[in-house]
């Protein structure tokens, strides 16, 4: 399949699921304005009956903002601590979401697939999983770290000389670049990992890891396309928001709300766009392993489980015991996330 | 060789001449030195004939000097106890020192004065420290009479991480020559070399013949009389300069040198500008060029036209901006990287504030160690009024889209969340640490300097600072004399308020405490029959409206006060008060509510560590703290949302 195509019918399946995509947005919003509250009562204490507050409401002004962080230094220090716990749930919470995001997109399910149950459920289903396997990414970030070190060591012998300030500039961006780069591989191929760990209901977590970095590998220049396509995609949503927060003056309550109002717009898409993510790459993954499978009959059916019998022998044999599990709600065979809706009632 | 000689002649023809002609200072001190530099070595090697005159009117039986370049000798000395090898930022290296020793000294009648030779140590008795010597003379100097001394040294530059020093090719060459104390009131006042201090030393005349290899090019204090090429493959450049109280030099072979005429009709200025650019930073040339210039037309509007025929900008190069940020007379040192984008103007502030030196320490001279704020504090402000004229006052520093802060909002930055640990005047080694000096001698005593401003007014201000200049040039004024000056030109009398903005490190804040308006209630109960005439001036029950506003004193400083009191119906009221108590109230019974109150409605007292609780209303917005609030969210949001995509 090519990459356009799993582009497409990704944003297909991810339309197809407007729950999942809101409860994202719920999710991050809820964590945002508890940090955020962090700072309202500080502010208020400040600010609250003072005339200066009529200078904030005309423009941003960012000297007035510094004189109120110098003036309570530990309000700047409650703000990032509130922040960073928020980052840190979020981090902690993000397995759940990817466990629910990946349910929701699995074929099999009915129409609970684009309901809250099928997002919660698959997120408690796949928790520990997906959270050992971010445990177990050690494996992945260590080398990462070294290659990341390596490449910077290589970079820096170009650059001996300490009056070449301007080139020593520009490497510390292409260090930031090989970062960037290093860092989405693995997390590309932890993606492709919870996707097979989904798709196979595997709880051989590491060996879901070692498939997938062999898959991401193995076809990196497709991966990493698919990956940036979607990523390109979110670029101009966040780069939106900045420049209207930047240059839309919000100089009275209605444009205040509106700012508030495009931002949460914004968010949903991005949210949007990681389903959509989660779902081409599924499509993408599926692909490969049909065309390795000439003869399945499924991609997400019993068939195919019973191909990957001599991997997984502990999965099948419990799956088979367990009448209700997912897998006897066998899909039609060739279709992923995005047509499986078009055959929905 | 033919031209140069024929350079040399003219200029020593002229050299007389000009400085017979127009001496500005009273010249106490002159140098004739030879250095050569060996770029291998790190090493200078020197040769100085220094003339001393005995201005005072009691015998003089020794000299000091100070040998700052052993500041760097080991890691005992003053400056590395007191600074920990650390300096703005940028370490030393652990494994290379600096020093600078004398071989010989003698009179100019051959009289070997070495044996009378050794290290003192007046501020501190640090054993370790060599940086302040003393020679004991055979014959005393009497009043009135000159002592030439020939003094033979050699030096081992540091790498650079504290003014002076190497990186690289690169040679900054600041406090690297035995320099003379100064005598004043009978008694020298010749420091060691400490962390948080610069520089004091007299006027005179200098003339130093500097030897480099051909490929490097110098930047030097003063005028360049000539250009020698000899035949070791090295260049001897001659500069000369009267009226300064020190000397500076700079070498790299990557310099790239620029020349600029700057005239100004009025007051008359006519100086070259003189940029030593590293080559790393060719892109950045333009940015000095245009803060140079703003420079020299706003310290010459301001307080008087910049005198000499020179100014040098050196730019250091890569890895060396320890040297970056330093005045020296008639040169100074920028600093710039070479990506460093147009809206962070730290080039032109530098280049502006060190340029400004040349008025504040070049040319009225005060003693850095003892009195700092009065070079670095009277620049400060007048940094905060050149960046505000020339970038606006609100981005001179950062103007980013949506991020923009101005010079006066860092300078209040560092004084408002400060400790109360000293005051502005201290002697600069005294003060409780590097923060504790700079936001006092810089920031605490400009943001004081801007408040005299509000209060004197903009035009008297003026009249301030250029009398200050005008009479104080060219001599070594202190505090006292700032404020007799200030005193003078004003008609005021400011003890009250110099005891307090830098004696005193309390800080000033003023709030509107309290602030009620409640409709005035019926009398309930009994009342005698005399009272109800004595009642009648407390408002119409239900009708009227009592309102107290609670003014409070919450700093330590006493300042008179303005209050603004505003009513419903636009009614506003002026108050004052002498700021003496802890607090004071204003009641006011009126047929409509109190809308706000504010101290300082004027917002002359720059140096309030609070603004915000300098006003108070009695139904606030909620908009724009909802517009934060929201706008933090939003921002915490897509944040978050990084981590998903």
């Amino acid at each position: 399949m090519t990459i356009g195509k799993c582009y497409g019918r990704g944003f297909k399946a991810a339309a197809a699921r407007p729950v999942v995509v809101v409860l994202l947005w719920l999710f991050n919003l809820i964590l945002a304005a508890v940090a955020a509250d962090a700072l309202a009562s500080p502010l208020d204490a400040y600010f609250g009956r003072s005339l200066t507050l009529d200078g904030l409401m005309a423009s941003f002004d960012f000297n007035t903002l510094q004189e109120f962080l110098a003036a309570d230094t530990a309000v700047a220090g409650d703000v990032a601590r509130a922040f960073l716990l928020a980052v840190i749930a979020y981090l902690l919470a993000w397995p759940f979401f990817q466990g629910g995001i990946l349910n929701s997109l699995l074929p099999g399910t009915g129409r609970t697939e684009r309901k809250a149950a099928s997002f919660f459920g698959g997120g408690g289903r796949f928790y520990g999983r997906f959270f050992r396997l971010e445990v177990l990414s050690l494996v992945l970030w260590i080398p990462a770290g070294f290659l990341f070190l390596f490449l910077s060591l290589l970079l820096d012998f170009t650059a001996t000389n300490p009056n070449a300030e301007y080139l020593r500039f520009l490497l510390v961006i292409a260090k930031i670049g090989i970062a960037l780069l290093i860092y989405n591989v693995v997390r590309m191929i932890l993606d492709y990992a919870r996707i097979g760990i989904a798709v196979y209901d595997t709880r051989r977590v590491f060996e879901g890891l070692l498939d997938a970095t062999r898959f991401v590998l193995g076809r990196l220049g497709r991966t990493f396309a698919l990956f940036y396509l979607f990523a390109l995609t979110a670029l101009p949503f966040l780069a939106g928001y900045v420049a209207l927060r930047l240059h839309f003056p919000q100089t009275t309550a209605g444009r205040v709300a509106v700012v508030f109002f495009l931002g949460q717009v914004s968010i949903l898409v991005r949210g949007l766009i990681r389903v959509a993510c989660q779902a081409g790459q599924m499509e993408f993954l599926r692909s490969f392993e049909a065309a390795q499978d000439p003869g399945g009959k499924g991609d997400h059916g019993l068939e195919e489980v019973e191909n990957r019998a001599d991997r997984y022998p502990e999965e099948l044999e419990r799956q088979e015991k367990e009448p209700n599990n997912r897998i006897e709600e066998k899909g039609e065979q060739g279709q992923g996330p995005a047509d499986h809706e078009q055959n929905e009632p | 060789m033919k031209r140069g000689w024929i350079f040399v002649i003219v200029a020593v023809l002229a050299g007389p001449i000009s400085s017979a002609a127009a001496s500005m200072s009273d010249r106490i001190v002159g140098y004739d030195i030879r250095v050569k530099l060996d770029p291998e070595g790190k090493r200078l090697e020197g040769r100085e004939v220094m003339s001393w005159r005995n201005a005072s009117d009691a015998l003089v039986t020794t000299l000091p000097f100070h040998l700052y370049l052993n500041a760097f000798k080991n890691n005992r000395t003053t400056f590395m106890r007191e600074s920990g090898g650390e300096h703005r930022g940028f370490r030393r290296d652990a494994s290379d020192w600096g020093w600078i020793d004398i071989r010989s000294i003698r009179t100019r009648d051959g009289e070997d004065l070495s044996s009378s030779w050794g290290y003192v140590r007046p501020d501190d008795g640090n054993p370790d420290d060599e940086t302040v010597a003393e020679v004991r003379l055979s014959r005393p100097v009497p009043p009135g009479e000159t002592i030439e001394l020939e003094v033979e040294f050699e030096a081992k530059l540091p790498k650079v991480f504290a003014r002076a020093g190497f990186a690289g090719d690169f040679f900054m060459l600041g406090q690297w020559f035995p320099k003379i104390g100064v005598l004043q009131d009978g008694v020298w006042n010749c420091h060691q070399y400490h962390a948080n201090s610069e520089f004091f030393a007299d006027f005179g005349s200098f003339r130093v013949e500097i030897t480099v290899p051909s490929k490097f090019v110098v930047g030097a204090t003063g005028r360049r009389v000539s250009s020698k090429p000899n035949d070791d493959g090295t260049t001897t450049y001659t500069h000369v300069q009267e009226d300064v109280h020190d000397f500076a030099w700079a070498a790299c072979p990557d310099f790239v040198e620029f020349r600029e005429k700057f005239v100004l009709d009025s007051p008359p200025v006519d100086t070259e500008m003189i940029f030593l650019v590293h080559r790393s930073h060719l892109r950045q040339k333009e940015r000095y060029f245009r803060s140079l210039r703003q420079g020299l037309e706003f310290y010459s509007q301001s307080y008087g036209p910049y005198p000499y025929e020179t100014i040098t900008l050196i730019d250091p190069a890569p890895g060396a901006m320890g040297a970056g940020g330093m005045e020296y007379p008639t040169l100074f040192t920028s600093m710039t990287m070479s990506y460093l984008p147009g809206c962070l103007r730290l080039p032109e502030m530098v280049t502006i504030h060190e340029f400004g030196h040349g008025y504040w320490y070049g040319m009225v001279a005060s003693n850095e160690f003892e009195e700092a704020w009065l070079d670095e504090g009277i620049n400060s402000y007048s940094e905060v009024k050149a960046m505000a004229r020339y970038y606006g006052a609100d981005r001179s520093m950062i103007d980013l889209p949506g991020l923009k802060m101005g010079d006066l909002t860092m300078q209040r930055l560092s004084v408002v969340g400060s400790g109360r640990f000293d005051p502005v005047v201290r002697k600069s080694w005294e003060f409780v640490g590097g923060g504790s000096y700079a936001l006092n001698v810089y920031s605490k005593a400009a943001l004081a300097l801007l408040t005299l401003e509000k209060i004197l007014g903009e035009e008297v201000m003026a009249g301030v600072m250029k009398t200050y200049f005008e009479r104080w040039k060219f001599r070594h004024p202190r505090s006292e004399d700032f404020i007799r000056v200030a005193e003078e030109v004003s008609g005021r009398e400011l003890d009250g308020f110099f005891d307090q903005t830098l004696r005193s490190p309390d800080k000033l804040d003023y709030a509107i405490s309290g602030l009620t308006s409640e409709k005035v209630e019926a009398l309930e109960g009994r009342l005698g029959m005399d009272a109800a005439a004595a009642r009648a001036g407390e408002g119409k029950a239900g009708l009227d409206y009592r309102s107290e506003v609670v003014v409070w004193r919450a700093g330590e400083w006493v300042f008179p006060q303005e209050i603004e009191v505003v009513f419903a119906d636009g009614m506003k009221v002026r108050e004052t008060w002498d700021g003496r108590d802890r607090w004071r109230k204003f009641v006011y019974l009126k047929p409509v509510r109190l809308v706000s109150a504010t101290v300082d409605p004027d917002g002359k007292y720059i140096l309030d560590v609070n603004w915000a609780n300098n006003s108070r209303r009695l139904d606030p917005p909620k908009a724009p703290l909802r517009k934060y609030t929201l706008g933090l969210a939003g921002w915490f949001q897509h944040l978050l949302s990084l981590i998903q995509l």
